[in-house]
């Protein structure tokens, strides 16, 4: 069926749904609301979910949701309503739409308020259909329900049998940046399976539910049913999802095997060994490359030549194309480019395998029973790197080798090494640390001003995240002036520039550097100046630190699961001036980070090293509340101060050391003054060498000798320069 | 008993010129046992906090203890952090305290029997050879200005001890003062000679030098000590105080020293300063006028002791006014003055004053009985029966020339009398004299003894003669204005 008639095809059915009545599985919404109490924001009174498998696997289903809206917010973000599903493997059908008014009006979904659209995102090529709907009269105290029903047209993993529940309604809010997830008041999950089945079963979640089993027929029923499921909260940095959801997971098998075998099936000759392959990957790489090298080749072969594009119109989405089929088009998804990059490497004597992976897409998925969780395909090459596993991914614009992205430490994944090889992993690969490394360099130019060069090495999650703003970021010239000025927040430079390097590079990570001119270094003539540096201007810049959630507005536990360092290395220095440091940070810890502080003098230059460790954070609220006033505090924490001046007054005393009888004088009673009587004598001495009756000098002389214990001397001395008529 | 409290609080008051008697603050171990444990540690941090605390407290408290612990916590945190030039001036604070308290309390402790504490603090570190190794370590900027350089510990030690001394009378302290004055002030000497060439920048140490240097009778070396510390700051009255005072004794150390006295000269401006930036201190506005006074500069000498009397009036100052008017011939006001110096129990210089003023209006017979009513307070001399002798002349009386008490031992006292007796006016008196003031005495006896012989003319030359030889701070200098003022010659 080509694409205008489907949806022909679907319009019409839902019409004639929504019309017609189709068989309701809820009770009546009068019943519904009558029963619930009005809380606040939303509520789902009333969640069912069918479904229903054929001997042959095959399945239909029927869904519906009572949500009833108490407040505007809510009103505004149920405006809308989506159901999402796969063209290429089931129907859906709209059964009804109504609104129950507050005024006690039944009100249905208008024909002009339902659409069905397809397609992906950007480069996305695939059978993905949504159905939109709006209902009138949606405002507070208004209650809306919805039925609708699907049924499989194809099955992607034919071998097992396996769904889930899922009573919450996933509601994205307007503006689709957020969602919500409102408390469920009674949810009913219904699985009716043929009685030979053999089924394995996972119940999870805070709250428990009911169970019913019974056999009608030829047939299983398993019924599930909850009260009260607590709304969930949807915020950033929250734990996985799963573990706080109350459901139910079924599948037919504990065996991944079948997914792995699956997958390979799905494989099956596309990966090549044709002519124009071996040809390729010889053109790529010599037999004396090591296997790390030819990794590397075929990582940028396929960097610069195959773009990432999702192409499966009509394909389901699983099945790859032929890795010739990918050089033609050059580009290709993940399954594509594994398949191209399998062919080329195992041309190349390389042995590598492909790898399912599932990203925080797809949260954390528990996989205790088998199902299709993945949504990423890479190439695990179990001894490229020297001996050690290595995990490859070309599927990013651009990104450094080997592409594998940090996000995914923790993630499940599937290494299939062939048939009946197929292992669950937990993606451990050896990742990059995440760090972010702010160099700074202070000193003062020829011209005397003032100035900071900056520059910022980045790796792992860090890195990649630039990277990826730098290539998305439409106004990027001006969000890195902005990011680079926050080195210094409350400076105004006299000039100012920003730029990153190696935003392409496959092996250098992306860098920024900034130049900082601050104006003529020295104020009032006094050749001094004074540095300051902290670990704030390096949160400022990578730590979202000084923008952590209230705790008092948080309801999810706090969760990065990355361990990180941010880092401050400044040399500071200034021409013949020597430092001083005038405050100091020292070392911090908490039970959520450690800071590390230190300084030393190198030559006229003085270093600083200031570096944040934190461990992996997986925080309760209230920890997450002692976290956040631990930030805080860090921030309170002092910061250095390195002072740069003038200090020795030796060379100002030997600078005016000259032939002439006065400045020797002068450099005499400088020695006096400097407590340098030794000096002051033996020049004194001299001095009266030359000048037998200097009254001054034999006056030098008397001091001198007085102060170094030669007390007769020095009397006589004294003598001597008043006969001569010298009056200190 | 002197208490090891008292004695803690004559330490800090020699450093820091203060000893509290407010209550402790709260220490901020004590501190954090109240509250929960903290979100962020830092064990460095703790060191710098509590040492800051500790020192602080010890501010207070003067408690030894409590030193001790700021000592080990802020060595705690410069090992941390070296180079923070904060901590280090402030451990060196601290130690520098501990090497004057082990340095001078310990032995005075061991002496009597007492202090089990202090000296279990002395024989703990070396804290002179800390004190030293932290002076060193210091970085350079630090060595600068105010800080106070490790051997002012053995100087500060020493005067604590004589502070504490002289504070307390019992038998183990007048045993512990055995101690002869002259070791005290040859360790005092060698500590701040070694200090000045430890931190030449130092003032207070110059400053110290000077006294120190004046003490040992070393006036040349006292001098160029506060000139350098002057040098080095110009703005302390103390240290233009001791300059003068520097200059003045040298001005001093031949027995006289008149208006031409180049030392004389540079003290004048030097005690004025000291006058001026310090006005409450009537000691050095005393001073300041008494110079002026020596000078003839009496203007200025008016000035800064009716200045200085209308803050703090005091019997010196009122007669350095006093002096100052009777020099710029304003009789009545520089008698009523010194009657009220009189009045108030101040006998001497009022009743000279008083005399001087007599003279300068030709009272001879009211100057007479002013000088024999002086004479109470002091022996009677040779010039004192000759003035008694002239002015019952110059009264009219037939009097005979008293027998003169000579003393045998002083050339120039057996000269005068002689040529007393002699009775002739010559000039033979003045070839005699060897400086300023005998040549003032001698013009002085010669004129009496022209006028004598009724040779006005001689005699008002011979006055002249005196107070041309500006021995301002002599009697007779002021004597032979003051009969030139009379208008009898």
């Amino acid at each position: 069926m080509t694409l205008p008639n489907k949806l022909l095809f679907c319009v019409g059915v839902l019409a004639l749904s929504v019309f017609c009545r189709a068989e309701r599985v809820a009770p009546p919404l009068a019943e519904l609301v009558a029963e619930w109490a009005s809380g606040g924001g939303a509520e789902v009174l009333y969640a069912y979910d069918r479904r229903e498998f054929q001997p042959d696997h095959h399945w239909h289903s029927v869904h519906y949701r009572a949500i009833r809206i108490n407040d505007i917010e809510a009103a505004r973000d149920y405006g809308r309503i989506r159901l999402g599903f796969n063209h290429y493997y089931s129907d859906l059908e709209l059964d009804y739409a109504n609104v129950l008014t507050p005024e006690g009006e039944l009100k249905s979904v208008a024909e002009d308020a339902l659409q069905e659209s397809t397609g992906g995102g950007q480069d996305f090529y695939e059978d993905r259909s949504g159905l939109t709907f709006s209902l009138p009269d949606i405002k507070p105290g208004a209650v809306l329900e919805f039925q609708f029903r699907r049924k499989s047209r194809k099955l992607s993993l034919d071998s097992v049998v396996r769904d889930d529940s899922f009573s919450y309604w996933y509601q994205m809010t307007v503006g689709g940046m957020g969602a919500r997830m409102d408390p469920v008041r009674q949810a009913t999950y219904e699985l009716v399976v043929p009685q030979e089945l053999s089924l394995h079963k996972r119940v999870s979640g805070p709250v428990e539910p009911d169970y019913q089993h019974s056999v009608v027929g030829d047939k299983q029923h398993h019924v599930w049913t909850w009260q009260s499921l607590p709304k969930v909260h949807i915020e950033r940095a929250m734990p996985p999802l799963q573990p706080m959801l109350s459901m139910v997971q079924v599948s037919s098998s504990r065996d991944w095997n079948l997914v792995g075998d699956w997958t390979l099936d799905l494989m099956d000759g596309k990966v090549s060994t044709s002519t124009e392959i071996q040809r390729l990957a010889r053109s790529l790489a010599s037999d004396n490359d090591s296997p790390h090298t030819k990794v590397q080749k075929v990582y940028a072969w396929v960097q610069q030549n195959i773009r990432y594009v999702f192409a499966h119109l009509g394909r389901g989405g699983y099945e790859p194309h032929t890795a010739e089929e990918i050089l033609k088009q050059g580009y290709g998804d993940c399954k594509d480019q594994t398949v191209l990059v399998l062919s080329l490497l195992r041309a190349l004597d390389i042995e590598a395998y492909p790898a399912l992976v599932a990203t925080r897409r797809q949260n954390q998925p528990d996989t205790t029973l088998v199902s299709l969780p993945f949504d990423h395909m890479v190439v695990w090459l179990p001894n490229a790197d020297q001996g050690r596993p290595l995990w490859l991914d070309t599927t990013g614009d651009r990104t450094l080798f080997p592409g594998f992205s940090s996000y995914l430490e923790g993630q499940p994944g599937l290494i299939i090494e062939g048939r009946g090889k197929s292992r669950l992993v937990e993606l451990d690969p050896r990742l990059p640390d995440n760090f972010a490394v702010l160099n700074l360099h202070y000193y003062v130019d020829d011209r005397e001003h003032l100035r900071v060069d900056a520059s910022v090495d980045l790796s792992g999650i860090y890195e990649q995240s630039m990277r990826n703003w730098w290539v998305t970021d439409s106004e990027r010239e001006s969000s890195l002036r902005d990011l680079i000025h926050q080195v210094f927040p409350g400076a105004t430079p006299e000039m100012f520039q920003a730029e990153v390097t190696d935003a392409d590079s496959l092996w250098h990570g992306i860098g920024l550097k900034g130049y900082f001119d601050f104006g003529p270094a020295w104020q009032e003539g006094e050749k001094s100046t004074a540095y300051t540096l902290g670990l704030p201007q390096v949160f400022r810049l990578f730590g979202n630190l000084a923008s952590l959630q209230a705790p008092q507005d948080r309801y999810q536990p706090w969760y990065e699961p990355y361990a990180l360092q941010l880092s401050v290395r400044a040399t500071m220095e200034a021409e013949g001036l020597t430092p001083a440091v005038l405050a100091s940070g020292v070392d911090v810890e908490s039970d959520f980070f450690k800071v590390h502080q230190s300084g030393r003098a190198e030559g006229d230059s003085y270093k600083v090293e200031v570096d944040y460790f934190r461990e992996p954070l997986n925080l309760s609220l209230e920890e997450y509340r002692r976290y956040h006033s631990a930030i805080n505090q860090l921030g309170n924490q002092e910061s250095w101060t390195v002072a740069f001046s003038e200090t020795d007054t030796e060379t100002a005393s030997t600078a005016v050391a000259a032939d002439d009888l006065q400045s020797q004088l002068k450099l005499a009673r400088q020695h006096l003054e400097q407590g340098r009587f030794e000096e002051a004598l033996t020049l004194a001495e001299r001095i009266l060498d030359i000048e037998y009756d200097n009254g001054e000098a034999w006056y030098i002389l008397a001091s001198a000798q007085g102060f170094t214990g030669m007390v007769d001397e020095s009397i006589r001395s004294f003598g001597r320069a008043e006969s001569l008529g010298y009056v200190p | 008993m002197i208490s090891r409290q008292k004695l803690l609080c004559t330490i800090s008051m020699a450093l820091l010129a203060s000893c509290g008697t407010q209550p402790a603050k709260p220490q901020v171990a004590e501190k954090l046992d109240a509250q929960q444990r903290p979100l962020i540690r830092s064990e460095a941090g703790d060191h710098r906090a509590q040492g800051l605390a500790f020192y602080r407290q010890w501010e207070q408290t003067r408690e030894l203890e409590v030193l001790r612990k700021a000592e080990e916590h802020l060595s705690a945190a410069l090992a941390d952090q070296p180079d923070d030039v904060r901590y280090q001036r402030l451990y060196y604070d601290v130690v520098m305290s501990l090497a004057i308290f082990a340095d001078s309390m310990s032995a005075f402790f061991s002496s009597i029997g007492e202090g089990v504490e202090v000296r279990r603090l002395a024989e703990a570190k070396d804290w002179q050879h800390v004190l030293e190794e932290q002076f060193e370590a210091m970085h350079p900027s630090l060595k600068q200005g105010d800080l106070p350089p490790p051997a002012v510990a053995t100087y500060l030690g020493e005067r604590v001890m004589k502070k504490a001394l002289e504070g307390q009378r019992s038998a183990p302290i007048e045993a512990a003062e055995q101690q002869p004055q002259k070791e005290s002030l040859e360790v005092q000497r060698a500590a701040l000679i070694k200090a000045v060439q430890q931190q030449p920048q130092h003032v207070a140490s110059w400053l110290n030098l000077s006294e120190v240097l004046s003490d040992t009778r070393e006036y040349h070396l006292a001098l160029q000590a506060a000139k350098t510390a002057a040098s080095l700051n110009g703005d302390v009255a103390d240290v233009n105080y001791r300059l003068g005072r520097a200059y003045y004794i040298l001005s001093e150390i031949d027995g006289c020293s008149g208006a031409n006295d180049p030392y004389l000269r540079k003290s004048a401006p030097a005690m004025a300063k000291a006058a001026h930036q310090a006005p409450d201190n009537s000691r050095y506005a005393f001073s300041a006028a008494f110079t002026y006074n020596a000078l003839e500069v009496y203007p200025l000498a008016l000035s800064v002791a009716r200045e200085s009397n209308a803050r703090n009036s005091t019997p010196a100052l009122m007669e350095q006014k006093a002096d100052a008017l009777l020099g710029l011939g304003r009789l009545d006001e520089a008698e009523a003055l010194y009657q009220q110096l009189l009045d108030t129990g101040n006998h001497w210089g009022a009743l000279h004053g008083l005399y001087s003023v007599a003279i300068h209006r030709g009272h001879w017979q009211a100057a007479r009985d002013y000088l024999v009513e002086s004479r109470q307070d002091f022996p009677e001399s040779v010039y004192s029966q000759l003035m008694e002798y002239w002015l019952e002349r110059l009264a009219g009386k037939t009097t005979e020339l008293p027998i003169l008490p000579v003393n045998e031992a002083d050339p120039w006292s057996v000269a005068v009398a002689d040529y007393a007796i002699l009775g002739e006016a010559s000039d033979a008196l003045a070839a005699r004299a060897r400086n300023a003031c005998q040549l003032a005495e001698a013009h002085f006896y010669q004129a009496m003894q022209y006028w004598e012989a009724g040779d006005s003319e001689g005699a008002r030359r011979e006055l002249e003669q005196a107070k041309a030889t500006k021995a301002g701070k002599h009697v007779d200098h002021a004597l032979a204005r003051a009969f030139l003022a009379s208008g009898a010659f």
